[in-house]
């Protein structure tokens, strides 16, 4: 009864303890059973800790403790089962024994970890590929949405950069340098590589067309039921995943049943996320001294005269304000995760099943995320010749994205949308500006559901059959709805979109191993897939909702409704093969073939063919190699060579397609005619080209494996080299076409490069106090090979493509200090004028000296002639360490990142100090937040403020500029100014966008997080059934070291193309306590 | 446990094959959203919606740059009719301050216009005539219906451009793929262009008729009077005083016959006096050609279209104080009759302050709270008494000055002004004077300029520049990156860093 009382009181408090005393009330229901005590040695008599037994066809089983200690209820005729990864399992009868010592055998097969390879599942020791690898266990508890974010450092050749902080948000992930040639201003212009998640393949570019998020796919994924990651670097592992290969593979491996006694694990973590720290704005009479220093030193006798009201105003309420209206928008944050599994069974039979609630409510105001995920894996055998595995997994991503341009470009953030601090914001200003933040509803819900089923049929030991059917889909739908509150013209308006996605994927694989004699080992696989793929779409929006408390499309009337769906689909065929020859296990060759053939290539192109081969020798194996047999456990070298693809987004690129069209500069609403009259023609983006194809990339790759003293050290080392022909690109048509670009195979890019990473226990690990190193560096150097027409430089927008040079260039001003002295200003032998600007004004003492690109004596800060390549925005050097320290039960660990020789162009900066006069007032004119969502100017031309050029200054925030040494009138010979006068008043010749003025070095070395953990370990626990209790706390981006003369807040959140918006969603700071308990 | 194997085997090797066979199908996938090049133009369906989708060309091209001002930027401002406002780089004092990056010195975007008509004119005489109707007669004239009005679309746009830029490369052919698309094509002449207009015009006159028998396409589709006045129009044109006057005559000839034929057979009319603002509104009896814009349709401007430029309050109650846009005073000047009736009907408020052009003033509300707003007024490209003026134009050069005062006088009539009680003398000015009064933001009134010569004499321009063709628009920088055969117009060549 007491009991009772308790536990009701239990339940109402917090959820943990209710888990606790329900699991511990299940383990008082089972019946005793006599116990069997022993324990596990290895081939030297050391205990083994973490084996586990299992009574034969029961699902009784244990694990052993550190000791190799076990103890289990069994019964006199039962056997035990004895497992342990890389060793034999053991079958033990208990006969009469109270006591059982089981001392393991190596396994003959070599089998140590395994690594996935295609569609096989090979030891490591024996692969010939390049694979960077992590295990599920790196990544518990870290207090991200999305798994990429934690991959970051941790693999070599994998280059991941967090270029937003929004929670979920995608970030860019590449493997062995970028191959993606922007199609524009885009913000995720990576080659992304492709993913399998159990044995599913999913590539990046569909999951994002068909999704009305900017979310990440893979953050649909608890990383609590990840067991392995594996990253394919090179062409040989690549090679059989074929036409989507060429930008890398990611296997992602979930957690699988494991046969025994019934395990249950809850993982929870709880934080804060901090706001990020914002960029430094003058506020109060700061700001007004600032002004004030600006007009004088550079005004001019009138402009000085008619120094504006609102810096000079005494009496003017708001004068003293010191508000930073910027952190209206930033919050602390929240984050927590739940994660529940249990796992059990025979060894005929087992299962996994786990459940997850991540939460995360976001730094800026009106962000969040939500994740929902059931996943289940079942595991069945039905005779000696059959195993099925059932996948199941579930997951709902629940997001309310921030307004504006997504997370690059976070509209409301703008520096210079905030007002000044000296203007007062009443409650409507504030409304204005907050509206989209605070009162418009974006709620975005993504479904996705992957089933799949496995079916091995063994028809005898050297011959078998797999059969895999997956079914994937996705559902995402987006519900916003602008109040009429938020925009000066007060419209309201809602809009609904909804996005479907399935693909169903059947592959059938014959296997066949066999050895001949002592020496020879042969394997044969063969396989066959089919994969068809359908996305729909259906959109419906409207204007004028005619009152707030309507928030979805209804009672508008017709002509201010619009709405339209779409479908499309795809299939694919592939066939493919893999013979690997080992000789004496030290000698091995694996020669692949894939060929594909894809719907969204025309009849002509349609297959392709992807070959690979790879060879590798063992050398420790050598005979000779035995005197140093106790110190060097492995030494391998591996070759290998192959030829990937790449597929377009684009389901139908060959085709030249028409479009309905109408809209005209000025209109508004949907227009799709003329005169009444349904308009169509053609789409002037897709014009067709037959001979649109795959890209191709062809890569060797030389490496070499080293394992030292019973595994204390390990080395991996490669070089590659990877050309990827045939790019797809938006090559512009002829002027005279109407047409302006088409997708085309048009570019070759190299890279090429070496990698690094050594695995390093630097002390004893038999010892109380251990420390661990986990090292990596990469280096790629990306080239531009070969362009089309010639070789003909590519200009897109402010970046440049030149063969023999680095992707995404940047195409500049080539800024050269300052003119100190009148001395140094040119002049035009032929005129006799000085350098001077597009409008005939001469450069002075204190004005930005400017490369004369094109020597005319006249510098352009507006068209590109004046512009040249420069700069490198992709990184020379990527890595990161991993340091871990055990003491006794504690753990600590330190895991840093770091990114070395990269140029990123520092945009935010650059609008600082271009005086740009647009920019909002105290009412909200101006301020871009009067988008709609579907971008629809409001509110521009309702009423019309005008002010002098002065007032312009006066009313916008005035940043910081940090230490940076400006010339001014008032210290002319100040000869260590580095940045040109900076007067308000001339707009944008010393100052232009795109001036390698802005341009800095983004080398950065970030700790991304530190845990401190510790693991209960007491018989204590143990009697109360639970096995395994960890408390942890952890510190996630704490800190990032910059290089010196970088200005920017953070130079990782940059895009592929080194921008920095210096607007976009700044990573938060988080702070974490997690526990984890296994019964 | 053999010869299970073997019939596992055969099983599966089977199914692979049926997999297979099945499966090379899955592989033609075709779009479900859009007609492909290959799957349109059967019907005479799809001859009519891509008849449409020329059309849309021609409007977004007409309308292109901010707020879909082109038009008017191309038309008006260089003569200066607004003062200097805001938007600096627009040419309004008549030097031409903008830069060479500036989308309305770029002609590519015609080529869309182009190559929209091209296809169709390739493609619609293929369509089978029973795919238009099942009587052989209608079915003939909705084909040649559809290819007339696209032939002028062609000519039109090409005279378009010709006036902006003189010379470029003419496309006859359509390019719907890539292998086809040239990236280098020479420009033709600009008499080379000139004639493949009247080429064009010969071919619309033998397809169009005069009149409407769909009241809803009055004005808003070519039909054979949008063809003469076109005629008129690029006649007059080449007959201008900067041209060797030799072939002057016979273009002038050929322009005075098509305004005969305009006024005589179209069954135009001028509108009453106190109906101007129906002009504006579109579809009038005057309307010779115009671009529909229509809210019935959804085809209309929203607040930030080129109208509300031209407006403030109170003519839009919530919207701006003052216009962006102030008539000069040098042209406000010219409306110095108070018996004019084109005062009123063209002004809102003249002689007081903020002065606005109410021509563009069919203005819708969406809500009633008249926050925002709409307009739907339609752009006039030809109407009747443009051609009048054209006509008075044509034969003062032809020296039949009484002929000219008929059609000036009919002109000046309508505005209540009476007849032109001046010499012959100056019978061309006041020809030029009521040109720029009557026809004033309707996209005319430069080329009006160019044409009477008036361009060499105005205190913004020179006879200079007027013989360099300085009135020609520069070509966009970025132009030239892709056509190596792209030239810069005379009078910027030496002016502009390409």
């Amino acid at each position: 009864m007491n009991e009772m009382k308790r536990q009701k009181f239990y339940w109402k408090q917090i959820s943990l303890c209710l888990m606790l005393t329900f699991f511990f009330g299940l383990l008082q229901v089972q019946a005793q059973k006599p116990k069997v005590t022993g324990k596990v040695v290895d081939e030297s008599g050391k205990g083994m800790p973490g084996a586990t037994i299992v009574v034969e066809g029961t699902s009784v089983g244990t694990a052993t403790d550190n000791d190799g200690l076990f103890s289990i209820e069994a019964t006199t005729n039962n056997v035990l089962l004895i497992r342990y990864i890389s060793y034999t399992t053991q079958k033990v009868k208990i006969g009469g024994k109270k006591v059982i010592t089981v001392q393991m055998v190596p396994s003959a097969d070599l089998l140590q970890e395994t690594v996935v390879i295609g569609y096989q599942t090979v030891s490591k020791r024996s692969v010939s590929a390049s694979v960077a690898s992590i295990s599920g266990k790196d990544l518990a508890n870290i207090p991200t949405a999305s798994l990429d974010v934690m991959l970051q450092g941790r693999l070599s050749g994998v280059n991941i950069q967090n270029i937003s902080g929004e929670p979920g948000s995608r970030q860019s992930f590449t493997v062995r340098g970028n191959t993606a040639i922007s199609r524009g201003d885009e913000f995720y212009s990576t080659s992304d590589p492709l993913y399998v998640i159990d044995g599913v393949v999913s590539d990046y570019k569909t999951s994002t067309n068909f999704s009305t998020s900017n979310t990440s796919f893979i953050a649909g994924l608890s990383p609590s039921d990840i067991a392995s990651i594996d990253v394919l670097k090179d062409a040989s592992a690549a090679a059989i995943y074929g036409s989507r290969a060429a930008n890398g593979v990611v296997i992602i491996t979930t957690k699988r049943g494991q046969s025994g006694k019934t395990q249950i694990s809850y993982n929870a973590y709880y934080g804060y996320t901090q706001s990020p720290s914002l960029p430094v704005i003058y506020t109060g009479a700061a700001e007004r001294r600032g002004r004030m220093n600006q007009i004088y030193s550079a005004g001019n006798y009138f402009q000085v005269r008619d120094n504006p009201l609102i810096l000079t105003d005494s009496l003017n309420t708001a004068f003293n304000n010191n508000t930073n209206w910027m952190g209206m928008f930033y919050r602390t944050g929240m984050v927590q995760n739940h994660d529940l599994s249990m796992t059990g069974g025979t060894d005929k039979s087992n299962y996994r099943i786990s459940a997850g609630y991540y939460d995360e409510k976001g730094t800026v105001v009106g962000n969040g995320f939500k994740r929902y995920t059931i996943n289940s894996r079942l595991f069945n055998t039905i005779g000696s010749w059959m195993e099925v595995n059932t996948n199941f997994y579930y997951s709902n991503v629940k997001t309310n994205p921030v307004t504006g341009g997504g997370s690059r470009n976070i509209t409301t953030l703008n520096p210079s949308n905030i007002p000044s601090s000296l203007l007062y914001l009443s409650d409507a200003d504030k409304a204005t500006y907050m509206g989209l933040n605070t009162s418009m509803l974006d709620d975005n819900s993504q479904n996705s559901l992957t089933l799949s089923n496995n079916i091995l049929i063994k028809f005898n030991k050297k011959f078998n059959f797999r059969s895999n059917v997956s079914y994937v889909l996705n559902n995402s739908k987006r519900d916003q709805f602008v109040p009429s509150t938020t925009n000066t013209a007060q419209i309201a308006n809602a809009s609904s979109n909804s996005v479907n996605y399935n693909k169903i994927t059947a592959e059938n694989l014959f296997n066949y191993s066999d050895t001949y004699g002592k020496n020879h080992k042969l394997l044969v696989m063969l396989g066959q897939s089919v994969e068809t793929e359908n996305g729909s779409n259906t959109y419906l929006g409207g204007n004028y909702i005619p009152t707030d408390q309507i928030t979805t499309v209804n009672g508008v009337t017709a002509n201010n409704m619009s709405g339209n769906s779409s479908r499309s689909a795809a299939a694919m065929l592939s066939y493919f093969t893999q013979v690997t020859y080992m000789f004496k296990d030290r000698y091995n060759l694996s020669l692949s073939e894939r060929m594909d053939g894809s719907s969204r290539f025309g009849p002509a192109r349609r297959w392709g063919s992807f070959p690979s081969a790879s060879v590798n020798w063992i050398i420790s194996d050598e005979p000779f190699a035995k005197g140093v047999k106790n110190v060097v456990d492995l030494f391998k070298l591996r070759a290998s060579y192959g030829v990937n693809g790449s597929q377009p987004g684009d389901f139908y690129g060959y085709y030249n397609k028409y479009a309905v069209k109408g809209s005209f500069p000025g209109s508004s609403g949907v227009t799709n005619s003329y005169n009444g009259v349904t308009a169509i023609g053609p789409d002037w983006n897709g014009i067709a080209q037959d001979k649109l194809t795959w890209e191709e990339s062809r890569q060797w790759n030389l490496g070499m494996d080293v394992e030292l003293m019973k595994n204390r050290f390990n080395a991996s080392f490669d070089i590659y080299n990877r050309e990827t022909h045939g790019i797809r690109f938006d090559f512009p048509m002829p002027l005279t076409s109407g047409y302006g670009t088409y997708y085309t195979n048009a570019a070759s890019i190299r890279n090429a490069g070496a990698e690094f990473s050594i695995f390093a226990r630097l002390l004893n690990p038999e010892s109380k106090f251990r420390w661990n190193i986990n090292f990596n560096i990469s280096h790629n150097k990306n080239t531009i090979m070969e362009l089309p027409n010639g070789n003909q430089p590519i200009q897109v927008g402010d970046w440049v493509l030149v063969t023999g040079q680095p992707l995404n260039q940047y195409y500049m001003y080539n800024y050269q200090g300052v003119y100190h002295a009148a001395s140094e200003i040119p002049t035009n032998p032929l005129t006799g004028n000085p350098y001077s600007n597009l409008w005939g004004n001469a450069f002075h003492v204190g004005d930005a000296k400017y490369e004369d690109i094109v020597g005319d004596y006249s510098f352009d800060p507006w068209s590109y002639k004046d512009r040249k390549a420069m700069g490198d925005p992709n990184p020379k050097y990527t890595g990161g360490f991993v340091n871990d320290f055990f003491y006794k039960n504690w753990t600590f660990s330190i895991q840093c990142s770091y990114v070395l020789g990269r140029d990123i162009y520092n945009s935010s900066l650059a609008a600082s100090l271009s005086n740009d006069p647009s920019g909002a007032d105290e009412e909200g004119n101006g301020y871009s937040s009067n988008y709609t969502t579907s971008g629809t100017f409001l509110s521009q031309y309702t009423s019309g403020h005008f002010y002098g050029p002065e007032d312009y200054i006066a009313r916008r925030a005035l940043l910081s500029t940090g230490n940076v040494n400006i010339w001014s009138k008032n210290n002319p010979n100040n000869v260590n100014a580095t940045f040109p006068n900076n007067s308000p008043y001339a707009m944008q010749y010393n100052y232009p966008n795109f001036s390698s003025l802005f341009v800095e070095n983004g080398s950065y070395l970030k700790i991304n997080r530190i845990t401190l953990g510790y693991n209960f370990n007491s018989p204590a626990l143990t009697k109360i059934g639970i096995e395994r209790l960890r408390l942890s706390s952890s510190l996630e981006n704490v800190h990032v070291f910059k290089a010196k003369g970088c200005l920017v807040a953070d130079p990782e959140l940059v895009d592929a193309k080194g921008f920095y918006s210096g607007t976009g969603y700044a990573l938060a700071r988080k702070c974490t306590f997690s526990l984890e308990v296994t019964f | 446990m053999k010869t299970l194997n073997y019939f596992y085997n055969t099983l599966i090797i089977a199914f692979a094959i049926l997999a297979l066979q099945g499966c090379t199908k899955l592989l033609d996938q075709k779009p479900y959203d859009y007609p492909t090049i290959n799957t349109f133009w059967q019907t005479g369906k799809d001859a009519e919606t891509g008849l449409a989708g020329c059309y849309v060309e021609l409007r977004s091209q007409l309308l292109n740059g901010d707020s879909g001002l082109a038009y008017f930027t191309y038309g008006d401002f260089p003569t200066r009719v607004f003062a200097s406002g805001a938007w600096g780089q627009y040419p309004f004092e008549g030097h031409f301050e903008y830069y060479t990056g500036d989308v309305l010195s770029d002609y590519s975007g015609f080529y869309k216009t182009i190559n929209a008509t091209n296809t169709l004119i390739e493609k619609v005489p293929s369509i089978p005539l029973n795919k238009f109707n099942a009587d052989i007669q209608t079915a003939t004239k909705e084909q040649n219906k559809i290819l007339g009005e696209a032939y002028f679309i062609r000519a039109y746009t090409y005279f378009y451009m010709a006036r902006l830029w003189g010379t470029f490369p003419l496309m006859l052919k359509s390019i719907s793929s890539a292998s086809e698309a040239v990236n280098d094509v020479p420009y033709s002449t600009n008499a080379q262009i000139l004639d493949q207009c009247m080429t064009d015009l010969t071919e619309a006159a033998k397809r169009l008729v005069w009149g409407y028998t769909a009241s809803n396409e009055q004005a808003v589709r070519a039909n054979l009077g949008s063809v003469y006045a076109l005629i008129a129009h690029i006649n007059m044109w080449r007959a201008r005083p900067n041209q060797p006057a030799s072939g002057a005559p016979a273009f002038i000839a050929k322009a005075e016959a098509a305004c005969d034929s305009v006024i005589n057979k179209g069954g135009y009319q001028l509108v009453d006096p106190t109906a101007y603002s129906s002009i504006f509104k579109g579809k009038s009896i005057e309307g010779i050609f115009e671009i529909e814009f229509s809210t019935a349709n959804n085809e209309y401007f929203g607040a930030d279209g080129f109208t509300s430029l031209f407006l403030a309050k109170p003519l839009i109650p919530n919207g701006r104080d003052v216009p962006i846009f102030n008539f000069s005073s040098d042209f406000l000047s010219l409306f110095n009759d108070p018996k004019d009736v084109r005062n009123s009907a063209f002004f809102y408020n003249l002689g007081g302050d903020n002065t606005m052009c109410n021509k563009y003033t069919s203005i819708s509300y969406p809500t009633a709270d008249q926050l925002t707003w709409r307009t739907d007024d339609n752009l006039i490209i030809f109407r009747l008494a443009d051609i009048m003026l054209l006509r008075a134009e044509a034969l003062t050069r032809l020296n039949r000055n009484a002929d000219a005062r008929i059609w000036l006088n009919i002109v000046r009539n309508r505005a209540g002004i009476g007849d032109y009680p001046g010499t012959d003398a100056n019978l061309a000015d006041e020809v030029y004077i009521q040109m720029q009064k009557e026809l004033f933001l309707e996209g005319h009134n430069l080329y009006d300029m160019v044409r009477t010569g008036k361009y060499a004499t105005n205190p913004y321009y020179s006879a200079q520049r007027y013989n360099d063709e300085g009135y020609y628009w520069p070509v966009n920088v970025n132009l030239f990156l892709r056509n190596k055969y792209t030239q810069q117009t005379p009078y910027w060549s030496s002016r502009i860093q390409n």
